[in-house]
């Protein structure tokens, strides 16, 4: 089988045109509600590939970067990769948590970026239930004060229902599209059920953009190209 | 954010024919390659598939005979140039053609009245009382063959009291004879400056229906348009720098 390993550029590579996207990602989250902050955050997209994983990893790592209390929580139970992302083997997570009862402080990882980590664990049969319990919701609803972000990588949407069940115990979605990949008819059906299911979208990425094909990105690009920008 | 929208609908705005040449430039290597594969299929046709004809002209004046009859020199013109358009139909008249049919023997087989009179040209010039007759075919004996038959046997027909087409009679002389057949078609270079912009024109056309059809993302901005949700941001190729690993 086929693993791809996720870069997180934030923290490999902090001055370069993707960490920069990303960091505009974070600003413009932060800009879409000011008087009521947005902490929870789905990473979600139509299709298996697009990016979402990519995206949660390097969002949580620039709130991190800014020095917030950021914790990562994987609730794609069906295909987990948040473990590839960072190096980590995914023997404890929700599973434990879920069947086990053990205390959810007790399985969260601290990687040496600063960012937490609850990785999923073991397979649990019926995820779908799992996400719609109230055990997982009051799980999110003590993230939320224990830290200043949670972000949420979850399975697509077009998949298998797991996200739209998320999407009402989140603050915001972000809705992860990959550039040449995602198919528009896809991503649009996909983002009809966030919306149908009442999830608040905070907005689009555009993820994987070839920089020298696409037409409209070149503005990004240049500005994000100034090594000059550095952050508190 | 504002300045982000901004920033998008500054890049919207006159984007077309930049999008345009973009995508061109894009596919630069389809369309050469389209126009090439076109440009050789044109070849192969030029030289190898096209069997080429030749042709053979001929020319014959149209006059009347002002000295021998009572008619003005002045009448004699008009006469005679009036008579042009009528010798362009009597030469291709069936009359005519069956006769040039009846006295060539060596005709490949398969060659009828239609194919002979799908062969004929004549052209003339409204100034002149000459006519250009040529016939194309793909031996060049035979185009010169059947050239100066075809004009001897009308003129002959013409000139025969028994038939009494009086308006035509004694009134045709030939000028040239056919001596040479020219290669007349195929026209190779012609070939090929076609194919090569016919291929152009079909690579163009395939490259802008693929784009047109093209149902993934190729920009923000696009993918703003069609979701209608803020794109907050655009992250470029990330994913294909991972490594696979295991």
């Amino acid at each position: 089988m086929e693993f791809f390993e996720y870069r997180n550029v934030v923290i490999e590579d902090p001055n370069s045109p993707e960490s920069e996207a990303y960091r505009k990602l974070e600003l413009n989250i932060r800009m879409s509600n000011v008087d009521k902050p947005i902490r929870v955050i789905q990473c979600t997209s139509a299709t298996p590939q697009d990016g979402k994983t990519t995206t949660a990893i390097n969002l949580a790592a620039v709130y991190a970067e800014k020095g917030k209390k950021v914790i990562i929580v994987d609730f794609d139970l069906r295909r987990p990769k948040i473990q590839r992302a960072f190096h980590k083997s995914n023997d404890v997570g929700l599973y434990d948590f879920v069947v086990d009862d053990k205390d959810y402080h007790d399985l969260i990882l601290h990687d040496q970026s600063g960012i937490d980590i609850l990785l999923s664990g073991h397979r649990l049969s019926y995820p779908h239930i799992v996400l719609q319990s109230k055990k997982i919701q009051d799980m999110i609803n003590e993230l939320r004060k224990e830290y200043d972000f949670v972000v949420v990588d979850t399975p697509p949407v077009l998949s298998v229902t797991d996200a739209l069940i998320i999407s009402k115990i989140v603050d915001g979605v972000i809705y992860v599209a990959a550039y040449n990949q995602t198919k528009k008819d896809n991503a649009k059906a996909g983002l009809d059920q966030l919306t149908e299911n009442g999830a608040n979208i905070i907005g689009a990425v555009l993820a994987n953009i070839d920089v020298r094909k696409s037409h409209g990105v070149y503005g990004y690009y240049y500005y994000s190209n100034y090594p000059s920008k550095e952050k508190d | 954010m504002n300045e982000l929208n901004q920033q998008q609908f500054v890049e919207e705005e006159g984007m077309t024919l930049q999008e345009l040449f973009k995508i061109v430039w894009l596919n630069r290597f389809i369309i050469i390659l389209i126009t090439l594969w076109v440009m050789v299929l044109g070849i192969v046709y030029t030289y190898v598939v096209v069997t080429p004809t030749y042709k053979a002209e001929t020319s014959l004046i149209v006059q009347v005979d002002f000295e021998s009859s009572d008619v003005s020199e002045q009448s004699a013109l008009y006469i005679a140039s009036n008579l042009i358009a009528t010798y362009e139909e009597f030469v291709v008249s069936n009359l005519v053609l069956n006769s040039v049919i009846d006295d060539i023997d060596n005709l490949p087989e398969g060659y009828t009245k239609n194919s002979l009179q799908n062969s004929i040209s004549i052209s003339s010039s409204s100034s002149t009382l000459i006519l250009y007759i040529s016939v194309e075919n793909e031996s060049p004996e035979l185009a010169i063959e059947i050239a100066n038959i075809l004009v001897s046997n009308s003129i002959d027909i013409a000139d025969d009291d028994e038939n009494g087409y009086l308006f035509l009679q004694d009134k045709l002389k030939v000028i040239d004879q056919a001596e040479e057949a020219n290669l007349s078609s195929p026209n190779k270079m012609l070939n090929i400056v076609i194919s090569v912009l016919l291929g152009g024109i079909i690579a163009l056309g395939f490259v802008f229906v693929k784009e047109l059809f093209n149902n993934k993302y190729q920009s923000a901005t696009e993918m703003e348009k069609h979701l209608g949700v803020k794109v907050i941001a655009a992250v470029p190729g990330t994913i294909k720098e991972r490594k696979l690993v295991e």
